[in-house]
């Protein structure tokens, strides 16, 4: 009994363990909102910053806040405080400009304490011809912190929804692995003409669907709540759409054949061309694609940079395994009531 | 503090999938059912 089901249980205890992991483990620090987030040179600023999962107030005695400018100088803050764990004030006396100064640049400022490590975010500096306070840039070092303990990376605009990595993209990885072994099936049907290589075929194909339309399903959720609406027209969107019709087909074309050795042959013919088809139309074709909103697509940050860091990988991985499994198990107990309902009709089967 | 970013996009997600489950669960029940009405027929 359980030699035999072990992968089962493997399935569900993987499921499992990236539900409680993927939503147990914080995300780290960051920062919401920083006002103004343009200053003029020679002036006397108070930046309103509005953190996340950050603990200045906790911190308050440990906090320091730079500016810094591109070649590496930089200005301290003259006032920190923490108004909560998420709200700091900093005044900064911003030196004056420098000739040879360009109209509008960038400058970065850096809080860092030693439970959150450091944030940096973009200011815009404008010149201007104020002398106030007298603060001049400095050459100096600084050290910075890093947090330490187990976390999610912290995506502006994605924040805490990033967790979806492990349910929304399984699905697409566990449909395409699915139809893989759907398509190697399918040939080895043409081959040895088994009918029980086409109930297989058919089995998984409807497992196939079912993690496509979720991957859709829940993809739309993500995306009302990242890019503004449920359907944005992305490519990768209208690409998986059209490669869920393709495939979506198969069960029209199979349906419409009564000889069953000839519905067998011909369903498994397209579905190798249906599979064919997904390659292109879920990876590369968005890929290609420069305006899709999708990471990894044109010059979208990809997954594989700083989305996807180790601790997300220890999570990310395992859900792919678990969820193909699963569809593995879903698709056995849709073949035995195919292969029983065969056998009604047909005693010989 | 966690339901402030975007939390409820995540359980979103986790109901969809587990509706999908249910879905198959209820295709998989009204299979189950004919082929009974199959065997009943036959005795």
């Amino acid at each position: 009994m359980i030699k035999k089901h072990w992968w089962k249980a493997l399935a569900v205890a993987i499921i499992f363990y990236t539900i409680f992991r993927g939503l147990l483990v914080p995300l780290k620090p960051g920062l919401i909102n920083v006002q103004p987030p343009i200053v003029e040179a020679g002036n006397v600023v108070t930046f309103q910053v509005e953190g996340y999962n950050t603990n200045f107030l906790k911190e308050k005695d440990r906090l320091s806040a730079w500016l810094v400018r591109r070649d590496g100088k930089l200005a301290p803050a003259s006032r920190i405080e923490a108004t909560s764990e998420r709200g700091l004030k900093l005044d900064f006396d911003i030196p004056a400009s420098e000739t040879g100064d360009p109209a509008t640049d960038t400058v970065q400022l850096v809080i860092d304490n030693p439970t959150d490590g450091f944030f940096q975010t973009n200011i815009s500096r404008k010149k201007s011809e104020r002398l106030n306070g007298g603060a001049v840039w400095q050459e100096q070092s600084v050290e910075l912190h890093q947090k330490k303990a187990f976390s999610y990376p912290f995506m502006d605009n994605v924040y805490e929804s990033i967790r979806n990595l492990y349910f929304h993209v399984p699905m697409w990885i566990a449909m395409f692995i699915l139809a893989t072994a759907a398509a190697i099936l399918s040939v080895m049907h043409l081959a040895g003409r088994n009918p029980k290589r086409d109930q297989q075929v058919l089995a998984l194909s409807k497992m196939v669907m079912l993690f496509g339309i979720l991957g859709l399903i829940t993809g739309a959720i993500w995306a009302r709540n990242t890019w503004g609406d449920y359907w944005s027209n992305d490519p990768k969107q209208v690409y998986t759409a059209i490669g869920l019709l393709i495939y979506g087909a198969y069960f029209v074309l199979r349906a419409s054949f009564e000889d069953p050795e000839k519905k067998a042959r011909i369903a498994s013919v397209y579905n190798i061309f249906a599979f064919a088809t997904l390659p292109a139309l879920l990876y590369i074709l968005p890929k290609l694609s420069p305006d899709s909103l999708h990471p990894g697509a044109g010059s979208n940050i990809a997954f594989g940079s700083q989305d996807l860091d180790n601790t997300m990988r220890t999570v990310f991985y395992p859900a792919i395994i678990g969820w193909t499994l699963m569809g593995v198990w879903m698709a056995q107990l849709l073949l035995r009531v195919q292969i029983l309902k065969e056998r009604l009709l047909d005693k010989d089967f | 503090m966690r339901s402030m970013g975007k939390m409820y996009v995540v359980v979103a997600v986790i109901a969809a999938i587990f509706t999908g489950i249910v879905i198959f669960l209820i295709y998989l029940d009204r299979k189950i059912k004919k082929l009974e009405d199959q065997i009943n027929h036959h005795e």
